[in-house]
């Protein structure tokens, strides 16, 4: 289980203006939210507002400017050496040279584990990926490899899970189906996620929580709760409530 | 700079382990000489020094013009005609694979051991890398660009000219960098097989006579010559890379 | 390749070897340029071609040797400055500047440290040891940012990183540098062997051409350029499969 915790977080960074100077440069904040355990929450927001900051934070890849990140009380870098951290950017970042397998093989083999054959398949088929297990990454279309970067992200049952557009590379059509998938995949075990999209129905159709944020520097615009039940058909997409919470979030996208 | 200053480290470490290893070893001034005799005899008697110096920098120099100009020569007749391309290929190829210094003893009995020999032998070394880096130039041309020039009716001089000549110039100076390199080398090796003067004739002569102080210093003057004419063309070649990108 | 540039590429070889015949025979470049078929009799006179394999032996062995060693030693260097950042910048310059000496300027130094025996895989050893130490450090630089988080993520430790992703990562470059230190090892040891060793393919090609024999100095010339090119050959076979592989 994770909760989370972004107490009053900024992160600037230091840009060389002109020749000599250095100028700070703010990406985000101040920024204060609290997720419970096993909630997901989607992040939207335009483009350059720190959404994926706010991912680099959380995964211990970056630390705050002011503030204080927490996973369950502790910094996430705690988390990294629990191995209990999964995370899917847009570029799937596998590795070449390894199979499917292989690439599903190595969060277990970092941590010092050694995964059963029960365990491999049980993640090959949760992503719907059968047959494939010695395929290379190159041999397999956009779709499949977000498959295999979301199946490694949950190989060993991360107490958080981070997804950077994980969908982003992919053609409507493949995103749309992707998305169902990952409702399934999700039900399985409800872990805390973050997704950072650029899709609103994406994260109306996913999430428990949406949080909006401005442009740079990304703060809070709205926190909406996500009622509908699960898991969540299709014809949800169809429904007028959908439609409503789509384009109020749509709306606020818009410059103030 | 100061990051520079630092980084010569392991140079002085070298010269201070060098200098241990003489001072422990305890050998005779025959088989091994400390840096501080090899810097000495550099500085009392330079007169020793310059004129091979200034010879095998020449004939590398020399060699290196010739050298860079007929691989550009060939590399544009290549460019010219796909029948002169193709007939050449295996020729360089084969070239190309003999190791530099095998190639000298062979030009050295083709030519006689003479001055001339040296300057061929820097000349046919430093042709291969200009022959293909220049062909390969020739052909990298920005996209489409070619398509532009037949629109516009250009005669293949003129594509020659505008176009191919001046976007080969990155690989060009590459090219310089590659033979320069290389031409320091070559014109060592050629002294010292034919004994035709310059650093390297006189470090063969020094090292027969166990004049070690002075082999050593004919050879620290030769890699020094090596470095600078690199460090100097390797400048070239960047700032023509940043004017071109 | 177009199968016309194929075509006067197999000309090219007709007529190159057709005109090195007939100007060796017809005496047209002088008694120094021997006709291809004086180079091939070599091979076929068998105390010649015992003497062209026990030298083949020798400096393939030499060779050999200071290849292992200068390409283990400069790759484990260079792993040791990825680890050590702040030795990085002065070894870097050091090998680029080593790289640039003309490697018969190290032989008097090398006789010395060496031995006139060793001098041959000595003198392999310092130019592939440079190549090797530069390739080396350029492929572990070059894994992708992207799979670098995504192993901070993971929660890796330096050696997993170093062992699971940045060596694998790297091995494009390594064999690129592999393959041009072929050549470097060949050099060096031949000029190493002019130093004073008793055998191997440079003695011979100095004594040959010391005493005039010239179709034997051709001859041992083209062994060496063909033992070279094999083993170029071999490694570009190897690096391209895994550029392939790797990516």
């Amino acid at each position: 289980m994770a909760t989370l915790a972004l107490r009053e977080v900024t992160r600037s960074f230091l840009r060389r203006t002109g020749s000599r100077g250095k100028q700070s440069f703010a990406a985000l904040g101040p920024i204060d939210v609290q997720v419970p355990d096993g909630q997901f929450v989607a992040l939207i927001g335009p483009s350059g507002c720190g959404k994926t900051t706010v991912l680099h934070l959380l995964a211990g890849l970056d630390e705050p400017t002011t503030g204080e990140v927490q996973i369950n009380h502790q910094p996430p870098r705690e988390l990294q050496a629990q191995h209990a951290l999964g995370i899917a950017f847009q570029e799937h970042a596998l590795l070449p040279w390894r199979t499917v397998e292989g690439n599903l093989r190595l969060p277990f083999e970092v941590a010092g584990l050694i995964p059963t054959k029960e365990r491999i398949s049980e993640l090959i088929a949760l992503v719907g990926l059968n047959g494939f297990e010695h395929a290379r990454p190159a041999e397999l279309s956009g779709g499949m490899r977000q498959r295999v970067a979301i199946a490694r992200a949950l190989a060993l049952k991360p107490k958080l899970l981070l997804l950077d557009e994980p969908f982003g590379a992919l053609d409507a059509v493949t995103r749309r189906r992707m998305n169902f998938e990952l409702q399934r995949i999700w039900l399985e075990s409800r872990p805390t996620t973050v997704m950072v999209t650029h899709s609103v129905e994406e994260a109306v159709l996913l999430a428990d929580r949406i949080l909006v944020l401005t442009e740079r520097p990304g703060r809070l615009r709205i926190d909406t709760t996500v009622d509908f039940a699960r898991p969540r058909p299709a014809a949800l997409m169809r429904t007028p409530e959908f439609h409503r919470l789509a384009d109020e979030l749509t709306a606020s996208l818009e410059p103030a | 700079m100061r990051r520079q200053l630092f980084d010569i480290w392991p140079v002085i470490l070298l010269l201070l382990l060098w200098q241990l290893w003489v001072s422990a070893a305890g050998y005779s001034s025959i088989v091994l000489v400390s840096p501080g005799a090899v810097f000495s005899d550099l500085l009392h008697f330079p007169e020793a020094y310059l004129q091979p110096a200034l010879r095998t920098l020449a004939f590398a120099l020399g060699g290196l013009a010739i050298g860079m100009a007929a691989g550009l020569i060939l590399a544009i007749a290549a460019w010219l005609s796909d029948f002169l391309a193709g007939i050449t290929t295996p020729f360089a190829l084969l070239l190309s694979a003999t190791p530099v210094v095998c190639l000298i003893p062979i030009v050295a009995r083709l030519f006689g051991y003479e001055a001339r020999t040296e300057l061929i032998a820097v000349a046919v070394m430093t042709f291969f890398p200009s022959f293909v880096l220049s062909a390969a130039g020739l052909r990298a041309l920005p996209p489409m660009s070619s398509d532009v020039f037949q629109v516009l009716q250009a005669s293949r001089w003129q594509t020659l000219r505008l176009l191919a000549l001046p976007a080969a110039l990155p690989q060009l100076a590459t090219a310089l960098r590659v033979g320069a390199t290389y031409s320091v080398l070559v014109a060592l090796v050629a002294e010292y097989l034919m004994q035709t003067g310059g650093l390297g004739t006189l470090f063969a002569v020094t090292m027969q006579q166990f004049h070690l102080a002075r082999a050593l210093g004919a050879s620290l003057l030769a890699m020094a010559l090596s470095v600078a004419l690199y460090e100097l063309t390797r400048a070239v070649e960047q700032s023509v890379l940043t004017h071109y990108r | 390749m177009k199968p016309r540039s194929l075509f006067y590429a197999l000309l090219g070889c007709l007529l190159l070897l057709g005109a090195w015949e007939l100007l060796g025979r017809s005496g047209a470049l002088g008694q120094t340029f021997p006709a291809l078929s004086q180079v091939l009799s070599v091979y076929l006179d068998t105390p010649k071609r015992a003497l062209l394999l026990r030298s083949a032996a020798a400096t393939l062995g030499s060779a050999a040797i200071g290849y292992a060693a200068g390409a283990g030693a400069g790759a484990a260097v260079a792993v040791f400055a990825h680890l050590v950042p702040i030795l990085r910048g002065g070894l870097d310059r050091m090998a680029v500047l080593v790289n640039a000496l003309p490697v018969i300027a190290l032989g008097p130094i090398l006789i010395i440290t060496a031995g006139r025996e060793d001098t041959p895989a000595a003198l392999a050893a310092v130019p592939v040891f440079f190549l090797l130490y530069i390739s080396t450090g350029l492929g572990l630089r070059a894994t992708s940012h992207r799979l670098d988080l995504m192993f901070t993520t993971l929660g890796a430790t330096r050696w997993q990183r170093l062992i699971k992703l940045e060596t694998v990562a790297a091995l494009p470059s390594i064999l690129s540098g592999m393959k041009i230190a072929a050549g470097s090892a060949m050099i060096g040891a031949i000029v190493g062997e002019w130093f004073g060793a008793p055998t191997g393919l440079g003695i011979v090609v100095l004594n040959s051409m010391q005493n005039f024999q010239i179709p034997l100095l051709w001859a041992t010339v083209i062994v060496i350029a063909a033992i070279t090119l094999t083993a170029y050959g071999l490694l570009t076979v190897a690096e391209r499969a895994a550029r392939r592989r790797i990516g």
